[in-house]
């Protein structure tokens, strides 16, 4: 690797402070995108700021009606949590099936979500389950957070603090992943939340989406035969090398069907 | 790989061509263009600074213009390399006459190789498209604001008349995207 700079800093201001001094300076959480990022020269930061030292970013707890988990708290963590598994089981189950044991030991919810990767897992739990994001600025509703491919509405100076998953009455996540990297070629959480059915999809296009047909189609009936008349337009979704935008459209009606069975719909 | 998609300016399309023929205008237009300027007749040499997700890389892009038909089509060619790898492009660019004003048609077929295409294989086509999403809507909205991808709903917008040039001009920042992205 070439010469940065590296920082542990024991708090967010000091964090901050470090981030405003230094232009080229960049957030480091578990480093799982960013390290083999930087060992090929596709990024070369003055400076990594790493947040692991920062006491209670990691915290996952029950705050009564939701589950509150710090940005740090790694995938490993959020599948093996009781506070999580009790509450919110899909989304252990989701945090257990992220890449592989080293990647769940290193990557942290916070990381997923300020990178939106278009395949990354978190964001349909995200979108799902309506949680908010909570940074060191201000709180983002889901619905506000994914603007597109790696974009997000956060600030170039903003940090996730933490993520707020508000307690569902039932939840499932299915995903078609890659066989070799695990990341969602499809990914389909579905949600019976205090606002109603939520159906969101990951790996699909730029970034995760909610399925707005798929929503209607649930709320008049949570079964899976009441997703055999939607589709998705498959227009705007991401075609690779590994599935076409017109299979993608396919698996996801195909991953809603499985999360919809799995809920006893 | 083949990208492609239609933009209705409303702008004459001289107007629009004599755009995307102009430095300044396609420096301002190309997401993290530092540099931009002609390098010879049909020609140009540029800068770019490409962020996408976690990758920042710097790109040097040489771009040409081929089989120039003035105003009505041209092919860009570019060619780009970086440490990390390279990429290769070509795009066909058209302005049409309309009732509203020009009609910019593109398609472009570029290759990435190097270390790039080794981890970005994945999302390369979805870079890729939003560079060229990003440069074609800054670049015909600075033709005409009220400029709309025509793939998309277009009710609310109010069809413009953009010369050929933005055409050329936004077919060139699509190939100095695919070329960032191969350079990586």
């Amino acid at each position: 690797m070439y010469e940065f700079n590296y920082h542990r800093p024991a708090s967010l201001d000091e964090a901050k402070q470090i981030l405003a001094a230094n232009a080229e300076a960049k957030i480091i959480a578990g480093g799982m995108t960013l390290l083999p990022t930087m060992k090929l020269r596709l990024a070369q930061p003055s400076d990594l700021v790493d947040l692991s030292a920062i006491d209670g970013l990691d915290a996952i707890s029950d705050a009564g009606s939701a589950i509150d988990i710090g940005a740090m708290a790694r995938h490993a963590d959020v599948a093996h949590s009781e506070v999580v598994r009790s509450a919110i089981p899909a989304l252990a189950d989701l945090a257990d099936a992220i890449g592989d044991a080293q990647v769940r030991n290193r990557g942290t919810l916070g990381g997923s979500i300020a990178n939106s990767d278009p395949a990354a897992d978190y964001p349909a739990a995200i979108l799902a389950l309506n949680a908010t994001i909570r940074t060191d600025q201000r709180e983002i509703a889901a619905d506000d957070y994914f603007l597109g491919m790696f974009e997000t509405a956060l600030a170039d100076d903003e940090l996730v603090v933490a993520v707020s998953f508000p307690k569902p009455k039932k939840a499932a996540y299915a995903k078609f992943h890659n066989p070799a990297s695990r990341y969602a070629i499809v990914g389909v959480m579905v949600a019976e939340t205090d606002s109603g059915i939520r159906v969101a999809v990951t790996g699909a296009g730029a970034c995760a989406f909610r399925a707005s047909d798929f929503e209607a189609a649930l709320t008049e009936s949570f079964s899976a035969d009441a997703l055999g008349s939607v589709s998705i337009d498959s227009d705007d979704l991401n075609s690779d090398l590994h599935a076409s935008a017109g299979y993608r459209a396919h698996l996801v009606r195909v991953m809603a069907v499985r999360a919809v069975k799995a809920l006893g719909g | 790989m083949e990208i492609k998609g239609e933009y209705q300016i409303a702008a004459m399309r001289g107007v629009v061509w004599q755009a995307l023929n102009d430095p300044d205008v396609l420096k301002a237009c190309i997401p993290g263009c530092e540099e931009f300027e002609r390098a010879g007749e049909n020609s140009f040499r540029a800068k770019i600074k490409a962020t996408i997700g976690p990758v920042r890389a710097n790109f040097n892009t040489i771009l040409s213009l081929e089989d120039l038909n003035p105003p009505e089509s041209y092919r860009l060619v570019g060619e780009s390399k970086a440490a990390a790898g390279f990429g290769r492009g070509i795009a066909n660019i058209s302005l049409v006459e309309t009732e509203d004003g020009t009609l910019l048609r593109y398609d472009a077929d570029f290759k990435v190789g190097g270390k790039l295409a080794q981890v970005g294989s994945r999302l390369v086509v979805g870079a890729t498209k939003k560079t060229a999403d990003d440069f074609f809507s800054a670049f015909c909205t600075s033709l005409d604001p009220a400029a709309y991808r025509v793939d998309e709903e277009p009710e609310a917008a109010t069809k413009s008349a953009v010369p050929k040039t933005w055409l050329a001009v936004a077919a060139a920042a699509i190939v100095l995207l695919i070329w960032w992205f191969l350079l990586g």
